[in-house]
C-alpha cells in the first residue's frame, strides 16, 4: 500500500503538468475562459481549465492504482456524482447557467450521495443527541452537502486560496483517514494533493495562468464533503468520533462561516445573499494592500492555525469548546479585518468630502 | 434659590479643572461656570495631573472627582470607562468628551437610564498621532459612541456631513468658545526679549507634525521675504521637527521658537502678529484658530473643510506650496486688517463661551427629555432599487449627501 502511496499521488502530479498546457489551449479555443470585469480582480483572459485537469488526472491516477487494490468500495458513486458536478461546473463557466439550475443539479447530486448511504446518521452524543431520525438525517445530509460545495466556491475568488485550502483539507483528512484506518480513502486524498500542487504551479504562474473554474471547487467541495461524512460514519460509536468531528468541522468552518457571515452581511443591508459584492475574506484582506498569493497564504496558515489550535483544546477540553473558541477566534479575526477595511473606506469617503469643499 | 429638581451632570473625559490643558477642560471649566447656577455638575479629574496637595472636592460650585490614571493615551480607555461607572451612581446625564471609553456604553444604556451626551471630538481615528491599532479602536469606538448616545456632538459642520453619512444620524455641532484669549500690548520689556515685535510678522503655533504642514509653511516662508514667520512648537519631540529646525533655524525670515509655557508672553506675540497661518489638515474645529479670530488675526488657513467652515469660507487659503507662496507675496496689509475685523466679527458672533454652555444646556434638557436617537435616512432607502425604478422614483435612491 505505502509505494501505491506515494506512487499515485506523483502520477498526477505528472500527469497534471503534462496535461495543462494542452488543456490550456483547447480551452481558450473553445472560449471556456475568465473574462476580467469589474468586480473580478485579473485583467487577463484565463483559461478555466485547473478543475477538469484535476478530475481526470486524479481519476486516472486512481484507475490504474486501484485495480490493484482488492477492497471494492462504493468511491464509484462518489466519483461518478463529481462528474455530474463537473459537466454541470464546465458548462456553468462557458454558458453561465442559471442559478436556480445548477441549485436543483446539486440537490439531486446530494439527494443520490444520501441514497449511497453515505449521511449523517448519528451525532454521537453531541447536544445529548445520538441516532438521528431518518428525515432529520436526510434534511441535515442535503443542507450539510450543497451548503459546503458552495461556500467552497464561493471562496475560489483569488489565486492560490482554493487550492491551499483543499490541500490542507486533503492533508488532513489523510491523516484522519490512516487513523480510521481507511486506506482508500487517504490514497484519494492524497491524489488530490498531487494533482492540486500541479495546479497550484499553473495557477501562481504568470504566464501560464488558469483558473480551476466553478468545475474545481464545486468538485472538490463535494469530494471534502462526501467524505467528511464518509468518515463520521467510519468514526460514529469509536473513540474516534469526537477527534474526527473537530477536525473536520474546523476544515469545513472558514469557507461556511465566511459565506454565512457574508449573507448575514448582505441580508441586514437589504440586499439579496447571493449578490455578488466584495466582503468575502479573501477581499478583507486584499483591501489591507497584500497580493494575492500573500493573502492566500495568509488565509491558509490561519486555516492551519485554527487546526492546530482545535487539536489542542480538544485534548484539554473536548469538542465543543474546541469549536467555540475556533469559531470565535475566526469572528473575531473577521471583525477586525472588516473594521479595517471599512477604516480604509471611510478615510477615502472623507478625503473626498474635504476636497469636494474646493 | 430655585426649589425645581436640579438634574446631576457628570463630565466625563477631561484632563480636569481648574483648566491647565487643553480644548475639553476650558469647555469643563466654562460650563461650570455658566450652567453651575442650574445643574449639580461634577467634573472627574486625572488624579495623575493633579498632585495630593492641588486637589479640592469642589471647584467654582462643582464636585470633583479623581481617577488615578491619565486622562489621553492608551489609559483614557479606562480612565474614561471608571468614570462613566462611578458616574452612574449618581447622575442623570453623562457628558462624555472624547470617544474612548465607548465600549461601555451599549451596557450602560441597556441596564441604565441614564442620559448620554457625547462629544465625538474631531475625527481622531485619522490623527497620524495614533498607531494602526489604536486607530482601529477609535474608529470602531466611534461608532459604538454614535450608536449608543441619546445626542452626540461634533464641533464641525463638515464632521457633521461625515457623521450624517456614515451613521445616517444628525450630530450636533457646537464649537469651542475662544473669549477667553487676551490682547496685550506688548512692553518695551517684550520687545527687548523679542525683537521680531517690532515690526509686522505673521504667526503660527501648533504641534510640530506633518498633519500641521509645518514643512509646507516653513519652505513657503523660506522662499518669500514678504513676511518675517515666528513658529513656535515643540521642535524637540519628533525626527519631523528635529530636522525642520536644524534646516530652518538660520533662515533669516524665519524665527523658530521653543514652547512657551509663559501664557502672558505667548498671547503677547500671538495677539500682536499680522497674519495667523494655520496648517492643520486632521479633522474638526481648532482651538487655536478660534481664538486666532477671536484676537481679530487675518487667518491664511490649510483649505481642508473644517478651516473653511470655522472661518466661513472668508479667509485666505491655501492648498499646496505654490499657492501658499502666491498668496504670501501677494499680501496686501489693507485686504488683511479688513481680514481681521472679518473674523473677529465672526468669533464674536459664534465661539463665545456664553453662547457654547447655552447650547450645551439646551443638549442637556434635550436629552433628559430623549428616548433613543432618530435616523436621519430616508424611508426609500429601505425600498430596493428595482422597484423605486419600476414606479419612476429611482431618484430617491440617490444619496443626500453627494460627495
Amino acid at each position: 500500500m505505502i509505494p501505491t502511496l506515494i506512487v499515485t499521488p506523483l502520477l498526477a502530479l505528472l500527469l497534471s503538468l503534462l496535461l495543462t498546457p494542452v488543456a490550456r489551449k483547447i480551452a481558450i479555443s473553445l472560449g471556456l475562459v475568465d473574462k476580467p470585469n469589474q468586480r473580478k480582480v485579473h485583467q487577463n483572459h484565463v483559461p478555466l481549465v485547473g478543475g477538469i485537469v484535476l478530475f481526470i488526472t486524479t481519476v486516472l491516477s486512481l484507475g490504474i492504482a486501484l485495480p490493484f487494490q482488492s477492497k471494492s468500495f462504493n468511491l464509484i458513486n462518489i466519483f461518478l456524482a463529481g462528474f455530474v458536478m463537473l459537466v454541470m461546473g464546465v458548462l456553468d463557466d462557458r454558458f453561465d447557467i442559471r442559478a436556480s439550475l445548477k441549485l436543483a443539479i446539486q440537490l439531486v447530486i446530494a439527494h443520490f450521495i444520501f441514497m449511497q448511504g453515505i449521511r449523517i446518521e448519528n451525532l454521537n452524543g453531541l447536544f445529548g443527541v445520538y441516532e438521528l431520525q431518518e428525515w432529520i438525517q436526510y434534511i441535515l445530509t442535503i443542507v450539510v452537502i450543497t451548503g459546503v460545495v458552495n461556500a467552497f466556491n464561493l471562496m475560489d475568488g483569488i489565486d492560490g486560496l482554493a487550492a491551499g485550502l483543499s490541500i490542507v483539507g486533503f492533508s488532513v483528512f489523510t491523516v484522519l483517514s490512516f487513523m480510521l484506518d481507511m486506506p482508500n480513502l487517504s490514497l484519494v486524498f492524497l491524489t488530490f494533493v498531487g494533482g492540486l500542487i500541479s495546479f497550484l504551479y499553473f495557477n501562481l504562474s504568470k504566464k501560464r495562468k488558469i483558473f480551476m473554474g466553478d468545475a474545481g471547487s464545486l468538485v472538490i467541495g463535494l469530494i471534502l464533503v462526501a467524505s467528511s461524512i464518509k468518515m463520521l460514519q467510519a468514526a460514529a460509536t469509536t473513540p474516534k468520533f469526537n477527534v474526527t468531528l473537530t477536525l473536520v468541522f474546523l476544515v469545513m468552518a472558514v469557507p461556511v462561516f465566511d459565506a454565512l457571515r457574508v449573507f448575514r452581511k448582505r441580508i441586514k443591508a437589504g440586499k439579496s445573499p447571493f449578490e455578488a459584492d466584495r466582503t468575502h475574506l479573501h477581499h478583507l484582506i486584499l483591501s489591507s494592500g497584500l497580493k494575492h498569493a500573500q493573502a492566500s497564504l495568509l488565509i491558509t496558515l490561519f486555516i492551519v492555525t485554527l487546526l492546530v489550535m482545535g487539536y489542542f483544546f480538544f485534548y484539554l477540553t473536548g469538542v465543543l469548546f474546541a469549536i467555540s473558541i475556533c469559531l470565535t477566534a475566526f469572528f473575531f479575526s473577521t471583525y477586525l479585518l472588516q473594521t479595517l477595511s471599512d477604516m480604509n473606506t471611510w478615510k477615502q469617503r472623507i478625503k473626498e468630502m474635504e476636497d469636494n469643499e474646493q | 434659590m430655585s426649589f425645581a429638581k436640579r438634574n446631576r451632570v457628570a463630565i466625563i473625559g477631561t484632563v480636569g479643572v481648574p483648566a491647565n490643558y487643553g480644548g475639553f477642560e476650558t469647555l469643563a471649566e466654562h460650563l461650570i461656570e455658566d450652567l453651575g447656577d442650574k445643574h449639580d455638575i461634577t467634573v472627574f479629574c486625572s488624579g495623575k495631573k493633579y498632585a495630593k496637595e492641588e486637589r479640592r472636592k469642589t471647584y467654582k460650585g462643582a464636585s470633583l472627582k479623581y481617577i488615578p490614571l491619565d486622562a489621553n493615551g492608551v489609559q483614557s480607555i479606562l480612565y474614561d470607562s471608571i468614570s462613566i461607572i462611578r458616574s452612574l451612581f449618581f447622575a442623570d446625564v453623562l457628558m462624555v468628551l472624547g470617544v474612548a471609553g465607548a465600549w461601555i456604553l451599549p451596557f450602560v444604556r441597556l441596564f441604565t437610564n441614564k442620559k448620554i451626551i457625547i462629544s465625538i471630538d474631531g475625527i481622531e481615528w485619522k490623527r497620524d498621532k495614533w498607531s494602526l491599532f489604536a486607530k482601529l479602536y477609535l474608529f470602531w469606538a466611534e461608532k459604538i459612541a454614535v450608536n449608543y448616545s441619546h445626542i452626540d456632538i461634533s464641533d464641525n459642520e463638515a464632521i457633521q456631513d461625515y457623521t450624517a453619512a456614515r451613521y445616517g444620524t444628525l450630530s450636533r455641532i457646537i464649537e469651542y468658545g475662544a473669549d477667553h484669549t487676551l490682547k496685550i500690548t506688548p512692553t518695551e520689556e517684550d520687545i527687548h526679549a523679542f525683537s521680531f515685535l517690532a515690526s509686522p510678522y505673521a504667526f503660527k503655533v501648533c504641534r510640530i507634525e506633518p498633519e500641521n504642514n509645518v514643512h509646507l509653511i516653513l519652505e513657503a516662508f523660506s522662499k518669500t521675504s514678504t513676511l518675517p514667520l515666528v513658529i513656535i512648537g515643540n521642535w524637540k519631540n519628533s525626527a519631523y521637527g528635529i530636522g525642520l529646525k536644524a534646516q530652518y533655524s538660520n533662515h533669516p525670515n524665519i524665527h523658530i521658537l521653543d514652547p512657551i509655557y509663559d501664557q502672558a508672553k505667548l498671547d503677547v506675540i500671538r495677539s500682536n502678529a499680522s497674519l495667523y497661518v494655520h496648517g492643520h489638515s486632521a479633522g474638526g474645529t481648532n482651538p487655536s484658530l478660534v481664538e486666532a479670530m477671536y484676537l481679530g488675526l487675518p487667518i491664511l488657513a490649510y483649505g481642508v473643510s473644517y478651516n473653511r467652515v470655522t472661518t466661513e469660507r472668508q479667509a485666505l487659503y491655501f492648498k499646496n506650496l505654490d499657492d501658499l507662496i502666491q498668496t504670501i507675496e501677494s499680501l496686501d496689509y489693507g485686504r488683511l486688517n479688513e481680514l481681521g475685523e472679518m473674523m473677529e466679527r465672526t468669533a464674536k458672533r459664534r465661539y463665545v463661551w456664553s453662547k457654547i454652555a447655552f447650547k450645551y444646556d439646551l443638549l442637556i434638557s434635550e436629552a433628559l427629555r430623549t428616548k433613543s436617537k432618530s435616523s436621519i435616512t430616508p424611508k426609500s432607502s429601505k425600498l430596493q432599487y428595482k422597484k423605486l425604478l419600476e414606479n419612476g422614483m429611482a431618484h430617491l435612491k440617490t444619496p443626500v449627501n453627494q460627495f
